[in-house]
């Protein structure tokens, strides 16, 4: 993994200046639909194609943004600050499972 | 022997006024300036350089270009040198490897020729050497000794500095050939800035060998990349190309890690070797190694040379040996029907249709039998010189993420789709004069046919490889370990391919064989280069050269520097509860949450409630995840109606100022997170006598009354203003001081003097996890996982489900709440005088597992082991016997407590 | 609870009773420099030398504030800089990190006066970042040995700035004519300032007084 991305903030840095915030969801706002609520929490779509995810720019600027990423060809398509990607599509929240990665364990 | 060179010439890389000393084998050497370590040692007579991998053959000069593995050698100690382009240095000292115990007499060799049906066949170590079983062991060690190139002396300690330097360019070229050269000038007087990187000891690729007119030609591309301003590393190697285009660049003691915004392959060709019987024998040598030979280093390879080939390269090899005043005997051309009149012309034997069979001598070459349908014919030399064509060099394509295709006009890989950023360009790319330039198949012998130079790969070792059922290149590359050496198929993956075609009778052109993926590095390189500079960041609090004078027995704790304690952690947590103990928290996290909706922003990160709070106040807390899970804890102090001081653990300093800047990336509330832990020194002055202590430093009124537990105030403390709060995880009367770094020292020094009328201790890491423990805080990470959630890590009351806001975890947390608790987070003492390890099972009576031990100290305050443990909720009762398993075997009995171990209604804090 | 500014406390300027120290003050003291009182702190004063090919000095006392706000607002207050651009006016840099962040270095006895001018919004940060200034003919090949970052002069000209990692180390970078500003955590400074050092040997990197990254201009000002 040496790829550049770009931070909307600071330009195009190398990868490994970013933390990766895993895949846009949606959140779940209901403990009644149990399914819906643990699908939020625990599946990913772990699309092999155009994703769209979270970055933090943890050595730079240490705000968030979104990219559009083929993950095929490790090609980052667009980046965007929150919620301003084009043609985003359902509010975007963060990855439930990541606390404890953002946490450091 | 001594040093003998034909008359100068132009073109020649060596200053024979400037000699050069060094050893070889401990015994004095010498060259000129310019000289490799092969040419030097060549020129002297040197033929055999090393052995080979697998059967210990004897291994001479090759391709005197770097790329194949017959002259590794050990320089200063360093394995794996290639001699035939590491420029000789006064005083080095050159040693063989892979020969015992000597060069010229290896007992492994010895071991090959005994055992030629079964000994060292391809797979060898499964089949031959698995029975009996019990003797793998020993087995094992021998062929552990017997493999690998070179050895690592772990006594040998390198004393050169080695430097990483990071490079942006606008155009970095790989190869000084022609085409780079043209490339590089083009780019640079275009404005770019420009760097060249070149592995070879003279600039221009073939043009430095290729005679009179390509001199010219080279003189004027020299002077035009140097008149355009392009940088040229030389002799430096690329190590490969990464996603990114990232080229580390080799140069001596150096790693430049490129990251250019273009980069042009311009790599050129690889002269590949014609298989046949002994085609490794000493003295058989690649054209383009012979003409290097002649007209860099004016060295003659040979008394009597035969050209064996199957392309028009050989052909001009033969005539350019024959200029440079080699004496050719005959050229054996594979292809009946091409044009040997200019050999002819220039007096030698052109033997059409001809191929060769096998190499005669056992030392070094002394003849070659080639043939033609069946007929033989011998002809006599002491260097045979071998040109099997070209493939394009294209390692470097595949590796940054480029294709490549099979051209049948060329009879080569050439690039296909390329990634962003990168061009090929010259003979890398393909090219024309190489034309239909693909050898026959090897015809069958006795002696072994040599495909792989690095691993000591045979036609037969491929054949068997497809008896048994590899059948492709890709398999037989994992069973026969062919295309795997140093050189990555650089030798030997087209032939390899042609092998594999010609058994299976696919295609001669090998297109549907395939190739392997060459793989970085490009060439050995020393792990110096690797971990040149390598760096840990170390932090350290502002206190942090105190506590080290002072006895602090300093050790990691995360990304920080921590005193474990003082030498004596009883003695130290024995003073917090006798009179007065001083730490440093300084590495807490510490955050300021501040804006119109700060307090609705809390509302919505925690579990709790801080909306409610009245100012000058602190509240714990912890955070969740959505998943319910406890991330973290800490306190928040709310010091205005919009401003919150929050602290979080250690360890999660950066994650939670990432965890709530990325909630508000998303909610996008009116509310500022500074992330202000660099900022604050932090100490907590604890025990009964830290209110007297602490007054004597300050004004501010530290009266239960006006401040009590869990208050938050400004104090000016020994001059310097403070944030104090009236927290405590160590289970007596306490003030947390927050204070900006820069005092950090000033205060900390005077705190230990206002305390030291009562004894006051400094306290580390080790005595407050004792002091935590006798008040049953759970340590978060230690005691909690990722599986944890509030409710069953006897946190129930502080999840308020009630409240209006949504707030993270909540749904998780309901859902839990519904399906009830199945473990539930406890304490536990007794022991019977023994200290469980933590992480171990608690066990039920019939020695099944139920629970685990996350947390256990021995008190002597309270003269007992205490911990925190898991256990399922129906063993959960206060006063619930439980068995501990030991590693032993003993199991330790303990009884099961929800109360805090010491000081339960926390009277002594409240005091 | 006090009257005034609740983070008021983060300040170093009130702490008149101490002796402000840097990171950094072992190392100076090991390397034979003397602490000399300046503004409250304990300032490294090296012996004056011939300007080595590359040098550092500890600016860690330097006034630095930490400005958030809504992107107008932070226009306003930047007049309207760019991103990643960073402009001097009498002594004080400001410094465009992005849309709603920035960041101000001045001498540290007007860290309260700017502060209060620009108020809400702001944070001192003065002891939260250790300040090294990097300098000298050889300053940009020191940097290219500690951190990935383009510093070449067409990308990263004097009046650039940026956040990035140097030495492995969330930073702050300021090209101020050719010298090299680097802020990191306060935490880190003693590491950042051997790690340098250490990344310059073979260059002939030497530590120097504060005063010789501050162009006598700017002190005055």
């Amino acid at each position: 993994m040496s790829f550049i991305l770009s931070c909307p903030n600071c330009g195009p840095r190398a990868v490994d200046e970013y933390s990766y915030g895993g895949e846009v969801t949606v959140r779940a706002t209901s403990a009644g639909e149990q399914r819906a609520l643990f699908h939020y929490l625990y599946f990913r779509d772990n699309t092999a194609g155009d994703q769209r995810e979270w970055w933090f720019h943890s050595s730079g600027c240490r705000e968030w943004f979104q990219a559009e990423r083929n993950t095929t060809r490790n090609e980052v398509l667009q980046v965007a600050r929150p919620g301003e990607l084009a043609g985003a599509g359902a509010a975007a929240v963060p990855d439930a499972s990541a606390a404890s990665e953002a946490a450091g364990g | 022997m001594a040093d003998e060179r034909m008359a100068s010439r132009t073109g020649e890389l060596i200053d024979r006024s400037d000699q050069v000393s060094f050893t070889w084998e401990g015994e004095p050497a010498s060259g000129f300036k310019g000289d490799t370590i092969g040419s030097a040692l060549f020129a002297r007579g040197t033929r055999v350089f090393s052995r080979s991998f697998k059967y210990h053959r004897r291994r001479g000069l090759m391709c005197c270009a770097g790329q194949c593995p017959n002259c590794l050698v050990e320089v200063d100690g360093v394995p794996a040198v290639r001699a035939c382009v590491t420029p000789i240095e006064e005083g080095m000292s050159v040693r063989h490897i892979n020969a015992w115990p000597s060069l010229q007499r290896d007992f492994l060799h010895l071991v090959g020729r005994l055992t030629p049906s079964f000994g060292m066949q391809v797979g060898f170590y499964y089949k031959t050497f698995i029975h009996p079983r019990r003797a793998w062991p020993l087995y094992e060690k021998l062929l552990r000794n017997a493999a690998g190139l070179g050895r690592l002396d772990p006594e040998h300690r390198r004393t050169e500095r080695f430097d990483k330097v990071h490079r942006h360019v606008d155009v970095l070229v790989i190869g000084g050939g022609e085409a780079g050269l043209e490339a590089a000038a083009e780019a640079a007087e275009s404005g770019k800035q420009v760097t060249l990187v070149d592995e070879g000891l003279a600039l221009g690729g073939q043009l430095a060998w290729s005679g009179p007119s390509a001199r010219a030609r080279l003189d004027a591309l020299r002077e035009r990349v140097s008149e355009a301003g392009v940088e040229i590393l030389q002799p430096a190697y690329a190590g490969g190309v990464y996603e990114g285009l990232l080229v580390p660049v080799y140069q001596g003691r150096t790693m430049h890690r490129f990251r250019p915004a273009e980069l042009v392959i311009a790599t050129g060709s690889i002269e590949q070797p014609l298989v046949f019987g002994n085609n490794d024998l000493p003295g058989v040598m690649l054209a383009t190694g012979a003409r290097r030979l002649v007209n860099q280093f004016r060295i003659m390879p040979g008394e009597q040379a035969v050209v064996v080939t199957s392309s028009d390269e050989g052909i001009a090899a033969a005539l350019d040996l024959a200029d440079g005043g080699m004496n050719v005997a005959a050229v054996a051309d594979s292809r009946r029907d091409a044009d040997g009149s200019r050999v002819e012309d220039a007096g030698i034997e052109y033997l059409a249709g001809y191929q060769p069979w096998q190499a005669k001598g056992s030392k070094a070459v002394s003849g070659v039998v080639v043939t033609r349908d069946g007929k033989h014919r011998t002809l006599d030399c002491d260097l045979l010189v071998m040109s099997g064509g070209s493939v394009s060099h294209t390692s470097f394509i595949t590796q940054g993420g480029g294709s490549i295709r099979y051209d049948r006009d060329q009879r080569r890989y050439v690039p296909d789709a390329l990634p962003p950023g990168m061009r090929v360009v010259g003979a890398a790319a393909g090219s024309a004069a190489a034309a239909g330039a693909v050898p026959a198949s090897a015809p069958k012998t006795m002696c072994k046919q040599v495909v792989c130079f690095c691993e000591d790969v045979t036609t037969k070792d491929i054949a068997l490889s497809l008896d048994e059922g590899f059948r492709s290149l890709e398999l037989a590359k994992r069973y026969t370990t062919v295309t795997m050496g140093p050189c990555q198929g650089r030798m030997c993956h087209r032939n390899a391919g042609l092998v594999i075609a010609d058994k299976l009778g696919l295609d001669a052109d090998a297109e549907r064989v395939g190739v392997t993926t060459a793989r970085p590095p490009h060439h050995p390189t020393s792990f110096s280069l690797l971990a040149a500079r390598g760096y840990e960041p170390v932090k350290r609090t502002s206190t942090h050269h105190w506590h080290a004078e002072h006895g602090g027995k300093m050790l990691w704790a995360g990304d920080w520097k921590r005193p474990y304690d003082y030498g004596d952690a009883d003695s130290e947590a024995a003073a917090v509860h006798a009179s007065l103990g001083l730490i440093d928290v300084s590495t807490l996290g510490k955050l300021i949450v501040r804006g119109p909706d700060a307090a609705a922003f809390l509302e919505r990160i925690y579990p709790n409630r801080f909306g409610d709070m009245k100012l000058a106040r602190v509240r714990y807390g912890i955070v969740c995840g959505d998943d319910g899970s406890i991330v973290d804890d800490g306190t928040v102090a709310r010091l205005s109606e919009h401003e919150y001081y929050v602290t979080t653990t250690s360890s999660g300093a950066g994650g939670m100022e990432q965890w709530f800047t990325w909630w508000n990336a998303v909610w996008k509330m009116d509310v500022q997170i500074v992330n202000v832990t660099s900022t604050l020194a932090a100490f907590n002055l604890a025990g009964p006598n830290a209110r007297t202590a602490l007054a004597k430093l300050t004004e501010f009124d530290l009266s239960n009354e006006a401040f009590p537990y869990l208050g938050a105030g400004h104090a000016t403390i020994a001059g310097v203003p403070c944030l104090v709060l009236r927290i405590g995880f160590v289970g007596e009367l306490g003030y947390e001081i927050h204070l900006p770094t820069a005092a950090g020292e000033h205060v900390w020094e005077q705190l230990m003097e206002a305390g030291e009328e009562f004894r006051v201790k400094p306290f580390g890491l080790e005595p407050q996890r004792v002091l935590r423990l006798e008040k049953m805080h759970v340590i978060i990470g230690q005691d909690t996982n990722a599986e944890s959630n509030p409710l069953e890590a006897a946190m129930p009351w502080i999840v308020k489900l009630d409240k209006e806001s949504d707030w993270i975890g909540r749904y998780a947390i309901e859902w839990y709440k519904q399906r009830g608790n199945r473990l539930a987070l406890v304490g536990w003492e007794g022991g019977n005088g023994k200290v469980p390890k933590e992480g171990t099972q608690v066990v039920g009576a019939g020695g099944e597992p139920a629970g685990r031990i996350t947390s256990s100290r021995y008190s002597h305050r309270l003269g007992k082991a205490i911990g925190i443990a898991w256990v399922p909720v129906a063993q959960a009762e206060e006063g619930t016997a439980i068995l501990i398993s030991d590693p032993s075997g003993a199991t330790i009995p303990a009884t099961i407590t929800h109360r805090p171990f010491y000081d339960p209604d926390g009277e002594r804090l409240r005091s | 609870m006090s009257s005034e500014h609740p983070f008021a406390f983060l300040s170093p300027a009130a702490a008149t009773g101490a002796e402000l120290r840097t990171p950094m003050e072992r190392n100076h003291l090991a390397a034979g420099a003397t602490l000399q009182q300046r503004d409250g702190w304990r300032v490294a004063e090296y012996q004056p030398r011939d300007e080595p090919p590359a040098w550092i000095a500890d600016l860690s006392h330097h006034g630095k504030l930490d400005v958030r706000g809504s992107a107008g607002w932070i226009d306003e207050l930047t007049g309207t800089l760019e991103l990643g651009r960073a402009n001097s006016t009498s002594g004080v840099w400001t410094l465009r990190l992005s849309p709603t962040h920035a960041i101000v270095l001045c001498s540290f006895d007007r860290t309260a006066e700017l502060a209060a001018r620009i108020g809400d919004g702001v944070t001192d940060m003065t002891c939260g970042w250790a300040a090294i200034v990097l300098g000298g003919e050889a300053a940009r090949d020191v940097f290219m040995r500690s951190s990935s970052l383009d510093v070449r002069e067409q990308r990263f000209p004097s009046g650039a700035c940026m956040a990035g990692s140097v030495m492995r180390c969330p930073s702050i970078v300021l090209n101020d004519e050719g010298r090299f500003w680097v802020l990191c955590g306060w935490e880190l400074g003693e590491y950042m300032w051997e790690a340098l050092q250490d990344a310059g040997l073979n260059i002939g990197i030497a530590p120097v007084s504060a005063t010789v990254a501050l162009p006598a201009a700017e002190v005055a000002a």
